[in-house]
């Protein structure tokens, strides 16, 4: 491997060996800085990467695992409880929705029908009202005598001479 | 279960069944490079173990979204990464509460304990010696990407693709910041470098 962008990046996590700093000398010999500045450039960055690697670590405290756990364990409590009362809720409302727009809707049903029902009885009522005020009709045997029916109601023609007379 | 699962992809598939000591395992084995981050990013030991204690949590919190074909390594670092920089907005919004400021629940007790510098100081477990401190502080002042960039590279584990997921850019972008970091640390520490103290 002789790219020097690869060696430069195996380089920023641990410090190149004596085979890849070689590889990585040679490839960079086009470059315009002078060999004793690339040399130098080199060192730099390899001292740099073994002083980052030596960083210590920061100190962690012995019960930290343990006090993480305790504050899981107190997130899956604190779970449950919601979920219970979630769960209770998640099951019961939609039932009661449900019951509730049953009972509605019967009611509204008999509504509709018991209104109906007391339109139509005051219909009939007021239509045996009207019947029941039409006068006696006479018997159909009057309807025999056809022409004695049409001289009852006919009216004499009026007399011009009188009418001439009384003007 | 694939044959070429992660071993962290497959205990994490335990976690999301509920399987607790599963989830002990993963935390034993990355508590140190999580805090190790952490710290570096909000330099307070006591804050850098709460936080990281929040990211576990969340990491559990959220198994159920958890796909075996991420690595886990990158999915978690992801998760730390985005609480650290939550504490940044969030203390850059606050920056400075008031000192004389006392405990809601014990008033005779400060909220803020500031240390005797007297006393020789926490950190002094971590930092051996001046030349530790230099190159501590001289990545603290880096920028917040180039820094945890740089660090995230100590996680051997983590590819640079992978890294360039847990930041949010691209490959490219990742190894420019990475570059960019490095010879900022070589220029501010250049003489302690060539003193030869840290020769590979």
């Amino acid at each position: 491997m002789n790219d020097p962008e690869k060696l430069r990046e195996i380089g920023w996590r641990r410090p190149l060996t004596d085979v890849e700093k070689a590889a990585l000398r040679e490839s960079l010999k086009s470059e315009p800085k002078n060999a004793r500045e690339l040399e130098s450039d080199l060192e730099l960055d390899s001292a740099l990467t073994a002083a980052l690697n030596r960083i210590p670590d920061a100190p962690v405290s012995s019960n930290f695992t343990a006090r993480v756990m305790a504050a899981v364990e107190r997130e899956q409590k604190s779970r449950s409880r919601t979920s219970e009362s979630q769960w209770s809720w998640r099951v019961l409302f939609p039932r009661i929705a449900f019951a509730a727009s049953g009972v509605f809707t019967v009611a509204a049903i008999f509504i509709l029908v018991s209104h109906h029902q007391q339109a139509q009885a005051r219909q009939l009522a007021e239509s045996v009202v009207a019947v029941s005020n039409v006068s006696a009709l006479p018997s159909p045997d009057v309807l025999q005598d056809f022409e004695a029916i049409r001289q009852l109601n006919a009216t004499p023609a009026p007399d011009e001479q009188l009418l001439a007379l009384f003007q | 279960m694939p044959e070429h699962l992660d071993p962290d992809a497959a205990l994490m598939l335990r976690v999301k069944q509920g399987d607790v000591a599963a989830f002990t395992e993963l935390v034993k084995k990355y508590k140190q490079p999580v805090i190790n981050l952490i710290y570096r990013t909000l330099h307070d030991l006591t804050e850098a173990e709460d936080l990281a204690q929040n990211v576990f949590v969340q990491v559990y919190k959220s198994a159920d979204r958890y796909r075996s074909s991420a690595k886990f390594s990158t999915w978690l670092f992801t998760i730390a990464r985005n609480l650290c920089l939550n504490e940044i907005r969030r203390r850059s919004r606050h920056p400075a509460d008031s000192l004389d400021a006392t405990h809601p629940d014990q008033e005779d007790q400060p909220v803020h304990q500031v240390e005797d510098r007297k006393v020789a100081p926490p950190p002094e477990q971590v930092l051996h010696g001046e030349l530790e401190q230099k190159i501590e502080e001289a990545i603290a002042e880096l920028p917040e990407n180039q820094r945890t960039a740089i660090l995230l590279c100590r996680q051997d584990e983590l590819s640079y693709e992978e890294i360039a997921a847990i930041l949010g850019c691209s490959l490219s972008a990742t190894k420019s910041l990475i570059h960019r970091g490095r010879e900022t640390l070589k220029q501010k520490l250049k003489p302690y470098l060539k003193s030869g103290v840290w020769d590979a």
